[in-house]
């Protein structure tokens, strides 16, 4: 079998001060897989992912990336390894082509390189862009230009916290074939999410985040109707 | 890698040097001009008479020589402390990532005079001229205000007018601790309300090299910022998922600017305005956040500070202060910034 990329193993996760917002966190991530993160909002989603990239030290456990602890790993080597989608809207004026440029860490250095490079052929809406400054769009556009900032960056695990957040029906359609399409190429994508089309369609595995874990479900229409309903959100063990 | 630069195309870097050129241009237009005018009345061709004795080594020679060295004194604290402002302003600016930020505005030049006033209060009034107490007292003044800004946004959040709000609130006390130490003693402080009042009258050789010491710590150490810069303006999730590290990138900035601000005070006094001015007009000019932005922001600001001075001592018999100039021009501008940043929310 193939190794996983990123492995939490019985992971507390939280902020130092404070107890752990989820304990016994055991998660395997496989090249090429999409796994999403579900579950009622202020559970920890956003405070794992934030664990998975580095941003938090794990309370507990280790989390380990292509087989090494991320704890020693440096920032420049974190960076060309697991990419983070904030579900923050940058407020910046700086350019397009300047945000492609650091996100790629210095490989590209503008929009256009990224079009003419091996690149997913969405959000077609915003090629072109490169000169525009980014707290002059739409938060729909901003959030497809950090979308492909995560492209740019072009690292072997993307970690999007809620990547559908603005985008209108037809742009989420694009952000699945995005994601697809790097799944495809052997990338991992870890997302959170609340969008039923999403669980729907695209992750190989689900898991639920309640009650202080965190436990993998299996992606089935009832496990849809026990989240939409909210009471059956913790799945049986 | 990350080691890799991108070569720019060269159609950016020809509009680059194209902007480089006009704009230093435009400075060396200014400053030249600038040494023709003053209360003194002189005619052209005194001036130039003055010119080639000031440059044939004998700026002594004849009362002519004596007022054109002034003048270039003036002009050259003029262009060193503009570049500063400009410089201090583009990185407060950034480290708050509010465009609203100038150090006379938020406070941090106020902070850096009364702590000069202090110091002369304090019975140091005789070591007020010494170089290490001029750089120490307003550095140390700046960095407390300073302080308190941070812990101020952190309570306000990202909302750029109530902070802009508290740092005028900030520099309005600031201000009013200063007038009340001054009629407190006004025989020793006398010296120092006319230099915090004036601008760059008292332009002096070591008022020039304490301004060029500051931009020969921040030009480079910005210089070479330029990458967790830019990804600190774009958000701290942004710079952490880049590898930056967030803490170190917003303290190196404020630090700089301060230092840049601090600085201008020991030699000029406080001079508003300019720091907000300068990267506006500089990003006119440029898309870009890179060196070619911090060069020409630099180049305004120290543009705005020649002809701000030379409106200062050429508009009326008697001189106005710099600062009194620029605010005639910034306080508009201030507010048309306001109204578009509220419409923009």
């Amino acid at each position: 079998m193939i190794p996983a990329v990123l492995e939490l193993n019985d992971v507390a996760v939280g902020y130092t001060r404070g107890e752990p917002i989820l304990r016994n966190v055991t998660i395997s991530v496989h090249p090429g897989e999409a796994v999403a993160l579900v579950g009622r909002n202020g559970t920890g989603k956003s405070t794992l992912l934030r664990t998975m990239r580095g941003f938090l030290p794990p309370l507990d456990g280790q989390v380990m990336l292509k087989g090494h602890r991320l704890q020693s790993m440096g920032p420049q080597t974190l960076a060309a390894t697991v990419g983070f989608l904030s579900p923050a809207i940058p407020q910046a004026h700086i350019t397009v082509d300047e945000v492609i440029e650091l996100s790629s860490l210095g490989r590209l250095k503008s929009m256009q390189q990224l079009e003419a490079s091996d690149h997913p052929d969405v959000f077609a809406e915003v090629s072109g862009f490169g000169a525009r400054f980014l707290d002059e769009m739409s938060s729909g556009q901003q959030r497809k230009i950090m979308l492909l900032a995560l492209v740019a960056q072009w690292t072997d695990i993307l970690l999007m916290d809620e990547p559908e957040l603005h985008l209108d029906l037809p742009s989420l359609r694009e952000l699945h074939g995005l994601i697809s399409w790097a799944t495809a190429k052997g990338k991992s994508v870890v997302l959170s999410t609340h969008n039923l089309e999403t669980i729907r369609v695209l992750p190989d595995r689900l898991y639920v985040v309640g009650d202080k874990t965190v436990r993998e479900a299996p992606r089935t229409e009832e496990t849809v109707q026990a989240l939409l309903e909210g009471s059956g959100y913790t799945p049986r063990a | 890698m990350s080691s890799v630069l991108p070569v720019p195309d060269a159609g950016v870097r020809r509009h680059d040097v194209a902007v480089l050129v006009s704009t230093a241009t435009v400075l060396l237009v200014v400053t030249g001009f600038s040494v023709f005018f003053g209360s003194a009345g002189l005619t052209p061709s005194e001036v130039l008479h003055g010119l080639r004795l000031a440059i044939g080594g004998t700026p002594m020679g004849t009362p002519e020589a004596q007022i054109v060295m002034l003048r270039l004194l003036r002009i050259g604290l003029g262009v060193l402390v503009g570049a500063s402002l400009g410089l201090s302003g583009f990185l407060l600016q950034t480290a708050f990532r509010n465009p609203l930020a100038d150090s006379y505005l938020l406070g941090v030049s106020g902070g850096a005079q009364l702590a000069v006033t202090l110091v002369a209060l304090l019975g140091l009034a005789g070591t007020v001229a010494s170089v290490p107490v001029m750089i120490a007292a307003p550095l140390a003044g700046a960095l407390f205000v300073l302080a308190m800004l941070l812990i101020i946004s952190r309570r306000i959040g990202h909302d750029l007018l109530a902070f802009l709000l508290s740092g005028l609130a900030l520099s309005y006390m600031l201000n009013a601790l200063y007038s009340i130490l001054v009629s407190t003693r006004p025989d020793i402080l006398s010296n120092t309300i006319f230099w915090s009042w004036m601008g760059l009258n008292r332009a002096s050789g070591t008022g020039m090299a304490v301004v060029a010491a500051g931009l020969a710590i921040a030009v480079p150490a910005v210089m070479s910022l330029m990458r967790p810069l830019r990804s600190y303006l774009v958000g701290d999730d942004f710079a952490q998922n880049v590898g930056v590290n967030v803490r170190t990138t917003r303290i190196s900035l404020l630090f700089l600017s301060v230092i840049l601000a601090a600085t201008d005070v020991a030699a000029s006094g406080v001079v508003g305005f300019a720091g907000l001015f300068s990267p506006h007009l500089a990003r006119l000019l440029t898309r870009r956040t890179d060196r070619t932005f911090v060069v020409l922001t630099m180049l305004m600001g120290a543009t705005i500070v020649v002809v701000g001075d030379l409106m200062a001592r050429s508009v009326s018999a008697s001189e106005i202060p710099l600062n009194t100039v620029l605010s005639l021009f910034g306080a508009p501008y201030l507010i048309w910034l306001s109204i578009k940043s509220r419409r923009a929310v």
